[in-house]
């Protein structure tokens, strides 16, 4: 089986006083928990409580599945997916959906000092605003901070069970933003059914003009890189869209970037493009092993 | 696959695995057999760059290794109870013999891992783990003398096969709920002859490989991508279409007869509600068949024409066409054959 290691913190090196680090030394790439050490402890309700929300959304439940079991005996998926439709996965219609995005921030788990915030905008439209510092206590762990996120909650079928996105008919990524000139990254989240898949996130960069004007951004699924815990890793995969769990923007206080920002999404669409026929835009230096060098 | 030797070494163990399995002369003999396939399948399936491949044999691992536990402790525990010889007559043990080779070989009530895993193989990998790696369960389940677990095992397949591959637009995840399925009707055969499942398996395979060997070729993975796939000759279209009635058993295709042949052998020995929930079920895998082929041959979708056909040339069409030859004239051809002698 290829070497499935994830490249995590800096291995130390066996000389001796050569080097002295500052960060901890993680020898395994088991993870213990999913949110591999950032987990909030949030108060658990009683079971009294745990019992009668339980009941009050046992309704809601049967209803939703229901639905699901009615849509399986119907059977009738979408088969021809024609270029030029954007199909939209998020938008900021519905009343509830800021409950459905998820903000963090450096400052949850006091590693630095940014804010934000994700509102509904006079457009109707999301907004991802407020202010990245690179400030931090000197507490000789953390090197670098600053940093904001917003995230989809996990995508859930009937009975809370847990489920992924099915994006595998499309092979583009549209995006109607208005951003202020950052450039922010997206993140797709490809949680893996094993502890060492858990931290699969794959990037790419939305470059934004700045302008009073809206843009529409089509990014291809092929352009996507992995990476896991923040770091870019070696043995690079196309995404695969069958397990996509959540999707998200990240923004950073990266070189000197500090101050604010401000993101507003209006939709997040997928595309199917025939002509566009790149499988992955990565080439390994590393080839399959019968391949000759010449 | 001959430029990688490595390759050659994992499909010949494979092979060999299955071989020592079937000719065993005890239990243990075949345990090992089955992990020696188990053991040279792995390699075969994790060796795409692809993290999906990489998932799935690691879940294709856990399933058959704890398969292959209880397999071995139960055959100690037979070999224990029989006081050293071989002879089934104990019932609970023959249920966990079974229980554990039908995990192996992905019937229903143990199927769970099955389409997710295929899913995740590619095309060849995928029929190798439909067709030959259901031969060795298969043997061993028809030493055993299980009825009870069999006819569930065989009622709650074609169930599942039928109604699992309801909505499912990857090809493969299709695949496999259609091999659910017809590994029910192969146990069904097993439980009334064995030459009648090896021929049950042995068309069912050759229809496997007709439709699989086309879509390994032209690259298809999706339900959307076999109707907008182009091909110069729109009756190449036509003929990959009727080979997917002729595995769903539609009569007069080649895929109808293994079928028919078990209608005949379960009521000559009314068998009736066995059979009644195989056919009904055969009809509701027959009913998604139909209507992907329905919906490819009356409406209009629009084609990709420019593909990579690097991989298309004389011999592999030439193939498809002879094989889909026998999968469509087959059954006339055998039951003239039987008329005439």
């Amino acid at each position: 089986m290829h070497c499935l290691v994830r490249q995590t913190q800096r291995l130390s090196c066996w000389l001796p006083a050569a080097q002295i680090h500052t960060t901890a030394v993680q020898r395994t790439f088991w993870e213990r928990e999913k949110k591999s050490g950032y987990k909030t402890k949030l108060p658990e309700p009683s079971k009294k409580q745990l019992i009668i929300d339980g009941l009050r959304d046992l309704k809601k439940e049967i209803k939703l599945w229901r639905q699901e079991v009615k849509e399986k005996l119907e059977s009738d998926p979408i088969l021809v997916f024609r270029p030029g439709e954007t199909d939209i996965v998020f938008d900021f219609k519905a009343p509830d959906v800021l409950d459905k995005w998820t903000v963090t921030t450096d400052a949850d788990h006091g590693e630095g000092k940014s804010r934000a915030t994700l509102e509904l905008s006079a457009s109707g439209a999301g907004l991802f605003h407020g202010e990245v510092s690179s400030q931090h206590t000197k507490d000789g762990i953390i090197k670098r901070t600053g940093y904001a996120n917003i995230r989809t909650k996990r995508v859930r079928k009937s009975f809370k069970r847990e489920s992924t996105y099915d994006w595998t008919q499309y092979n583009m990524l549209i995006m109607k933003v208005r951003g202020d000139g950052r450039s922010y990254l997206i993140n797709l989240h490809t949680e893996g059914y094993f502890d060492l898949m858990w931290n699969d996130i794959y990037h790419y960069v939305l470059y934004t003009r700045g302008g009073p004007h809206w843009q529409i951004a089509k990014i291809p699924f092929s352009k996507f890189f992995l990476s896991s815990k923040g770091r870019v890793q070696d043995r690079q995969n196309a995404i695969r869209l069958d397990c996509v769990t959540h999707f998200g923007f990240s923004v950073a206080a990266k070189k000197g970037m500090d101050g604010p920002f401000g993101l507003e999404i209006d939709y997040v669409g997928l595309e199917y493009d025939p002509s566009h026929q790149e499988e992955f835009a990565y080439e390994m230096y590393k080839t399959p092993k019968y391949i000759v060098a010449t | 696959m001959f430029n990688n030797s490595s390759k050659i070494l994992f499909t010949a163990m494979m092979i060999i695995g299955t071989l020592i399995t079937v000719t065993a002369n005890s239990w243990l003999g075949a345990w090992m057999g089955l992990e020696i396939n188990l053991l040279s399948f792995i390699p075969l399936m994790s060796d795409s760059n692809n993290l999906k491949s990489t998932e799935a044999s690691l879940k294709y691992f856990l399933t058959q290794a704890l398969a292959s536990t209880v397999l071995l402790f139960s055959v100690i525990l037979l070999m224990l109870k029989n006081n050293m010889n071989y002879e089934i007559s104990n019932s609970f043990i023959s249920m966990i013999i079974t229980s554990t080779l039908l995990l192996k070989s992905g019937s229903a009530p143990f199927h769970f891992w099955f389409p997710n895993l295929m899913d995740g193989l590619t095309w060849m990998n995928a029929l190798l783990l439909m067709t030959w790696q259901k031969i060795a369960p298969l043997m061993l389940i028809s030493y055993l003398n299980t009825k009870n677990i069999l006819l569930i095992s065989v009622i709650l397949s074609v169930i599942v096969g039928a109604i699992g591959g309801l909505n499912q637009t990857s090809l493969r995840k299709l695949m496999a709920y259609s091999s659910i399925n017809h590994l029910g009707w192969m146990l069904s055969a097993l439980m009334l002859n064995e030459s009648v499942w090896l021929i049950y398996f042995l068309f069912y395979s050759l229809l496997s490989f007709t439709l699989i060997f086309m879509f390994n070729i032209f690259k298809l993975f999706h339900l959307n991508q076999l109707f907008s796939w182009y091909s110069c000759n729109k009756i190449l279209k036509f003929v990959l279409f009727t080979n997917f009635l002729s595995l769903g058993g539609l009569p007069p295709f080649l895929g109808f007869l293994p079928k028919w042949i078990v209608i005949q052998q379960l009521t000559f020995c009314n068998q009736y509600f066995q059979l009644l929930i195989l056919l009904v079920t055969t009809l509701i895998t027959l009913f998604f068949y139909l209507r992907m082929c329905y919906s490819a041959f009356m409406l209009n979708y629009y084609e990709i024409v420019w593909m990579n056909n690097s991989q298309v040339n004389n011999f592999t069409l030439n193939l498809f066409m002879l094989l889909s030859f026998f999968s469509i004239f087959g059954l006339i051809f055998i039951s003239m054959f039987f008329a005439m002698f």
